[in-house]
């Protein structure tokens, strides 16, 4: 078997995120060009290779999770910017909102905040707990906002339609859900 | 008989070996082998998945470096990992020694 052929079985085999794949992998790689001639066969059947780095699960990465708040924050903030160019000016003084409107954007900042605070924290102790919560409190800011941009189109005509309201949150919502399996070391059920 | 052995003390092998100083998969698998007198020769590609144990464990750290053109993983034992080593080197000489003492 050639190694090309080998890795493939091997990645075929593997189930673990793309960064952790590239990885095992690549050493693999590494190993099998100083093994030389008979490497692939030392290096034993690429199931039962791929088997073992299964057992182990994927390790968090709670730099990672906390880099994905940290994008998606960027993300969020300029979605915020995009949305408020395209919707009409409220139709009520300052600090008259209905619907809750003012609070509901007060505690979108706090979790905004929070989410900076906590991911800057994740980046320099790496602790899985709070890259986690740091994608909580981003998914949190998203979840906040949308509620308001909905309730908000409904009290101002000529707003952006709900639709594309929806599309926008799901779009911010991935960052999160992505940076908090990352951060928790979930791992993806197929190869 | 020699596999089910080497699988229970395969996490005791890897860090000996590499307290001698930092290595590569496959320097630390040819130092096994050559410091065993050939007697641990296991399929080479099980060395990794053990020694990414040990890492996600915080006893040993990894990074990418490159010789002679080739890219290798190195992997150093951590302070923890000493402290690990220590422990896991008391336990196997108070086994050897029990094991010893009835079948001798």
């Amino acid at each position: 078997m050639t190694t090309e052929r080998y890795l493939a079985e091997l990645s075929g085999h593997l189930h673990a995120w793309p960064l952790r794949r590239r990885r095992i992998l690549a050493e693999a790689r590494s190993h099998l060009e100083e093994a030389g001639e008979g490497g692939v066969e030392r290096f034993g059947d690429p199931a039962d290779v791929a088997a073992r780095f299964n057992e182990l699960g994927t390790p968090p990465q709670p730099r990672l999770g906390a880099l994905a708040a940290l994008l998606g924050s960027v993300f969020v903030f300029g979605a915020v910017q995009g949305l408020e160019n395209r919707i009409p000016p409220a139709p009520w003084p300052e600090g008259a909102a209905p619907g809750g409107l003012e609070t509901l954007f007060a505690l979108a900042t706090v979790c905004y905040l929070a989410t900076l605070v906590l991911a800057a924290a994740a980046l320099v102790v790496r602790l899985p707990a709070l890259s986690l919560a740091a994608c909580s409190a981003l998914g949190a800011t998203v979840l906040l906002l949308a509620v308001h941009a909905f309730r908000r189109a409904d009290f101002v005509a000529g707003s952006p339609p709900a639709w594309q309201l929806a599309l926008v949150a799901l779009a911010a919502l991935t960052p999160p859900v992505v940076g908090a399996a990352v951060a928790t070391g979930a791992r993806p059920q197929r190869s | 008989m020699h596999g089910e052995l080497l699988k229970g003390n395969l996490e005791l092998l890897l860090l000996a070996v590499l307290a001698d100083g930092p290595r590569h998969g496959y320097a630390v698998i040819e130092a096994l082998r050559a410091r065993s007198g050939g007697t641990f020769d296991l399929p080479e590609g099980t060395v990794y998945p053990a020694l990414h144990r040990l890492e996600a464990g915080a006893l040993l750290t990894s990074a990418w470096s490159t010789e002679s053109g080739r890219r290798r993983r190195v992997y150093s034992v951590t302070r923890r990992g000493r402290r690990e080593l220590a422990a896991l080197r008391d336990t196997w000489r108070g086994f050897n020694d029990a094991v010893a003492a009835v079948v001798t």
